[in-house]
């Protein structure tokens, strides 16, 4: 198969197959943590229920300073390797073309010298987590296949891409190929790993910080 | 149908802005040629149709490059107009076939292009040639 | 027919001044897309080269690579190339027709196996024994097979017989296959496009007649010197790009400044082939210098890489016929699943015994 015949079938039937992968797993996923329920707390809130939860998704983006000075590097390589993804993600002029033919909205994008600069900087970010969590004893024995996979699939679509954007390596069509197909693992592989918690974090915080505004809690 | 020429579509011609990015690495690759013939004394040639212009470099690079004393028309094949640029040893060569089309377009680095030449294989006939019409000069009263 | 002349002596013998020559050999120095360096030994294997036998086949096609073969910029470098080659069969130009046309194929196959080129235009239909496309009673594959079977080489013009083009288009009706896909033994050098740049024919056949052999192929057996570059990486149109600077519309601001047209559908950074440098109709211009993107004609199934004004990044097809299916199969599913939790909590919590201290000091 040439890289233009692999190129065309990674932006037709491999998008449509790990896109609907995707959209069901995280469905089904969310709709299962949802559908749960909880038992009616009858008592009446101290401080609120709703407010207090919200609250808490923001506030605990917020390194506390204690965790923090414990380690600086998961904190600072998280926020850098968090903020460089999601903005090579969404301000890319041809990724903004996608999303548009996805869900016609569009906004501008960022010059391709700074998504450039980046995708460096969340590369190595994530270098840093993976070695961080290879030579800590503590962490290497708390991860798991989960966690390691879950790191390969995110550094693949931001390495492939910056060697595509270089014209690096490979071709550009093969490496726009590779490109494609890695974001399509990484789109099957997310609803079924701890990736899911982009989209669960805000649940598991709010409850959290829900709980916490019912007894009183300040946190 | 003799080509395009035929269609009478002309292709306006702006005022020739600022050189471009693009006429400036040319004209630099050139004034490096030059050098390297001034101390090597190698020639060097470059072909415009190997190079993308964008609409506008042309007209640039030749006005960038004005025009000397030489000037030569070639008829082989159909014309050819050959002349030095302002800057010597820059030499524009624009070869046309029998169409008044466009076949190569050129530019030599070199004291006289080899085209110009009277050709060694073309002097060997020389004598014979001159002689043979010497005698029918004479013999036709 | 193919004489034991060499080009040098029939040029001389009609005349032609060395001059001539020269002019010639610089001008397919550059057909070659060969720096300017190159024309004394281009002049040198010109001298020596002698005149192949070419036949041309044209099966399922459009006849457009022919078309735009004959309206050669050059048409006297193509005359001097037709000069230095003998095109013995075309059935679209040929004078003669019927029987003795075949007859004529049929002789460049006995009297020079091994020495003549095969030229192919168009892809081969292979559904149904080959039915659709049949030309004196054989069928394309049969035509193909016999007179490839003594072939030097094989060159495939355009995009059809390179890569089975329109006709190999889903839902490809009539099985229509690229050359490569019966011929297996011989050198074929794939010169595809939609059509192919003129010059570019020309220069394929010009390398062949001046250096003898195949020219470096590039994966897809394109020849490197003509599709060894993508037309975004030669497009004056390339710095717009790399700024960010993209047209929107077909007329807005920006496409009247000439921006880069890559979210109009420009398939130039996936595309290889010499438009950005060699251009069309006598060096005027090609498509994205006249406003228009790429479409990408001289790759393969470029006919199926969804909208011509598609960006590149965009998918293939509507996004809408899977996801809504999608969205609902995982509600569906969700649904299911959220009631099976449910339950199962329930079911727990009607199960569970309370535990209380008394039964713990009981069991120990």
């Amino acid at each position: 198969m040439s890289g233009i015949e692999l190129l065309n079938w990674a932006r037709g039937p491999g998008l449509q197959i790990a896109g609907a992968v995707f959209v069901i797993g995280v469905i089904v996923r969310l709709a299962a943590i949802l559908l749960l329920g909880r038992k009616t707390d009858l008592s009446r809130p101290r401080e609120g229920a709703m407010w207090p939860g919200l609250r808490t998704v923001l506030t605990r983006s917020i390194p506390d300073a204690g965790t923090f000075r414990r380690s600086p590097l998961v904190f600072i390589a998280g926020y850098v390797f968090h903020l460089g993804f999601l903005l090579t993600l969404l301000f890319y002029a041809p990724h903004i073309l996608l999303l548009k033919s996805v869900t016609g909205l569009e906004w501008p994008g960022l010059p391709v010298s700074l998504i450039d600069v980046l995708a460096v900087l969340s590369i190595t970010a994530l270098v840093a987590l993976f070695i961080n969590r290879l030579i800590d004893p503590v962490r290497r024995h708390l991860s798991r296949c989960g966690d390691w996979l879950a790191l390969l699939v995110t550094v693949l679509p931001l390495v492939t891409g910056y060697l595509a954007l270089n014209r690096m390596l490979l071709p550009y069509t093969d490496m726009l190929a590779w490109h494609i197909l890695s974001v399509e693992l990484l789109l099957v592989v997310f609803p079924f790993s701890k990736l899911m918690h982009t989209f669960s974090f805000v649940l598991a915080r709010w409850y959290n910080g829900a709980i916490a505004g019912r007894k009183g809690v300040q946190v | 149908m003799n080509g395009l020429q035929d269609i009478t579509v002309t292709v306006e011609e702006g005022a020739v802005g600022e050189p471009s990015a693009q006429v400036l690495a040319i004209a630099s690759e050139i004034a490096g040629q030059l050098e390297a013939w001034l101390a090597t004394g190698e020639t060097a040639s470059i072909d415009l149709r190997s190079l993308p212009m964008a609409p506008g470099d042309y007209q640039a690079l030749k006005a960038l490059l004005g025009e000397g004393e030489v000037s030569a028309r070639l008829e082989a094949l159909g014309p050819s107009d050959i002349y030095e640029t302002a800057v010597p040893g820059v030499w524009w060569l624009k070869h046309r076939n029998a169409n008044d089309e466009v076949m190569a377009e050129l530019i030599e680095i070199t004291d006289c292009p080899g085209i110009l030449r009277t050709q060694a294989e073309d002097l060997s006939s020389a004598p014979g040639q001159l002689r043979e019409r010497m005698q029918k000069a004479t013999v036709e009263p | 027919m193919a004489d034991n002349e060499t080009l040098g002596e029939q040029l001389r013998r009609q005349g032609i001044s060395r001059r001539s020559f020269l002019k010639f050999c610089a001008a397919t120095t550059s057909l070659m897309a060969l720096p300017p360096t190159m024309v004394s030994a281009v002049a040198a294997a010109l001298e020596k080269a002698r005149r192949p036998s070419v036949i041309w086949l044209s099966f399922q096609e459009c006849t457009g690579c022919t078309e735009s073969l004959t309206r050669s910029h050059s048409p006297t470098l193509e005359s001097l190339i037709f000069g230095a080659i003998s095109l013995d069969y075309h059935h679209t130009l040929q004078a003669c027709a019927g029987h003795f046309a075949e007859h004529l194929r049929t002789e460049v196959i006995d009297k020079h196996p091994g020495e003549y080129l095969v030229l192919v235009d168009g892809s081969i239909p292979t559904r149904d024994d080959g039915v659709y496309s049949t030309i004196a009673g054989m069928t394309n594959v049969q035509i193909l097979e016999e007179t490839a079977a003594q072939a030097a080489a094989v060159i495939a013009v355009g995009t059809c017989a390179a890569f089975g083009g329109l006709p190999h288009a889903d839902p490809n009706p009539t099985g229509a296959v690229p050359v490569s896909d019966i011929i297996t033994d011989k050198p074929i050098i794939n010169v595809s496009g939609c059509p192919p740049i003129p010059t570019v024919i020309t220069g394929v056949l010009a390398h062949y007649l001046t250096f003898g052999g195949i020219p470096e192929l590039d994966e897809l057996g394109r020849p490197l010197m003509f599709y060894g570059d993508s037309i975004h990486d030669r497009c004056y149109r390339r710095p717009f790009y790399d700024k960010g600077l993209f047209a929107k519309t077909f007329d807005d601001a920006g496409a009247r400044d000439g921006w880069c047209l890559y979210e109009l559908g420009c398939k130039g950074p996936t595309t290889h082939n010499a438009c950005a440098t060699v251009k069309w109709n006598e060096g005027t211009s090609f498509p994205i210098e006249s406003g228009h993107p790429c479409l990408g004609c001289s790759e393969p199934d470029f006919w199926d890489a969804g909208s011509f004004y598609n960006p590149l990044s965009a998918p293939i097809g509507d996004s809408s016929d899977w996801a809504a299916p999608a969205i609902a199969a995982g509600a569906a599913a969700g649904a299911a699943l959220g009631l099976y939790g449910r339950r199962h909590k329930a079911d727990a919590e009607a199960r569970r015994e309370p535990l209380t201290a008394r039964d713990l000091e009981d069991k120990s």
